[in-house]
């Protein structure tokens, strides 16, 4: 077992892929996904495929996404609130990608971005609605709510910027006369 | 129905060809192999890619549901319903046209020029 802690987020994909993928050749298979936490096992070095999936499913769909991707050829590494981290090893002429289209891509995103939003909304409300409308002697310092808003505010930028960064990421995907 | 079927297309290859498949009931792995047949190796469905369309399709009524496989549970059989049909027969209309337009304008795609 080998823990590595590591920031990595949704707009930096590429780069987690690749971390993934450079430590399957240095003997290390991921087997656990925490936030800012990777669990690898040791097998022998070799060439691994990954590719990370984000979808919001019933339970009752879940068997049946699961196994369209196990048809294809992926095993399922792990699972990490809707993210999925599918794998596969490495051979040559293989499709390491799990879309054909712009279309169902930028699905993916639009998945994060709605899933954003709504664990958002309670820091956008507490910043737009509950501080304007409070007693404005409660926010003074000492007060609990004084140090309560800094806190949320630092949290409702930090979700605005990955926000904004997969929008980035998504509308990158809109361009070309292609599919 | 609420939506016209002019409003789903035009659709994707990927769509397309699934919903083609989907005339008898079939299964997410017999769709891959069914449309990699019919396009003859060219279209290799991804699995990201047959489940999002599989799940427009459910949303739109353009597919169904109808029951699990026998030989495995895990694995959903769908099938076109009749609103599905329509628009493959819209899409063919339509597919028809940007041939016979094609052909008119630069002769037959067989033809070595």
């Amino acid at each position: 077992m080998k823990i590595i802690k590591k920031l990595l987020f949704a707009w930096n994909e590429d780069k987690e892929i690749e971390f993934l993928e450079k430590m399957a050749i240095d003997g290390y298979k991921l087997v656990k996904v925490q936030l800012g936490k990777y669990t690898f096992e040791e097998t022998e070095p070799r060439k691994i495929v990954y590719q990370l999936d984000f979808v919001n499913l019933h339970r009752r769909n879940e068997d049946d996404y699961l196994q369209m991707y196990e048809d294809s050829g992926w095993n399922l590494s792990h699972k990490f609130g809707g993210w999925y981290y599918f794998s596969r090893d490495f051979d040559d002429g293989i499709d390491r990608s799990i879309f054909n289209n712009n279309e169902t891509k930028k699905e993916k995103y639009k998945k994060l971005i709605l899933f954003l939003i709504l664990t958002g909304f309670p820091l956008y409300y507490q910043v737009l609605f509950m501080f304007p409308n409070m007693d404005p002697n409660k926010l003074t310092f000492p007060n609990f709510y004084f140090f309560f808003r800094i806190i949320v505010i630092v949290f409702t930028s930090l979700h605005l910027y990955a926000l904004v960064r997969i929008a980035i990421v998504y509308n990158r995907l809109n361009s070309g006369i292609n599919e | 129905m609420s939506k016209s079927i002019e409003t789903f297309s035009p659709l994707t290859e990927a769509s397309f060809y699934i919903l083609l498949s989907l005339v008898n009931p079939l299964h997410g792995y017999g769709v891959i192999k069914k449309v990699e047949t019919m396009s003859f190796g060219r279209v290799k469905l991804a699995a990201g890619t047959l489940y999002g369309s599989i799940s427009n399709l459910l949303r739109n009524k353009l597919i169904v549901s109808v029951g699990d496989d026998i030989s495995n549970k895990r694995r959903k059989l769908y099938q076109a319903t009749s609103l599905g049909i329509e628009l493959i027969k819209y899409e063919l209309k339509r597919l028809s046209e940007m041939l016979d337009n094609g052909k008119n304008e630069v002769g037959d795609f067989n033809e070595n020029n």
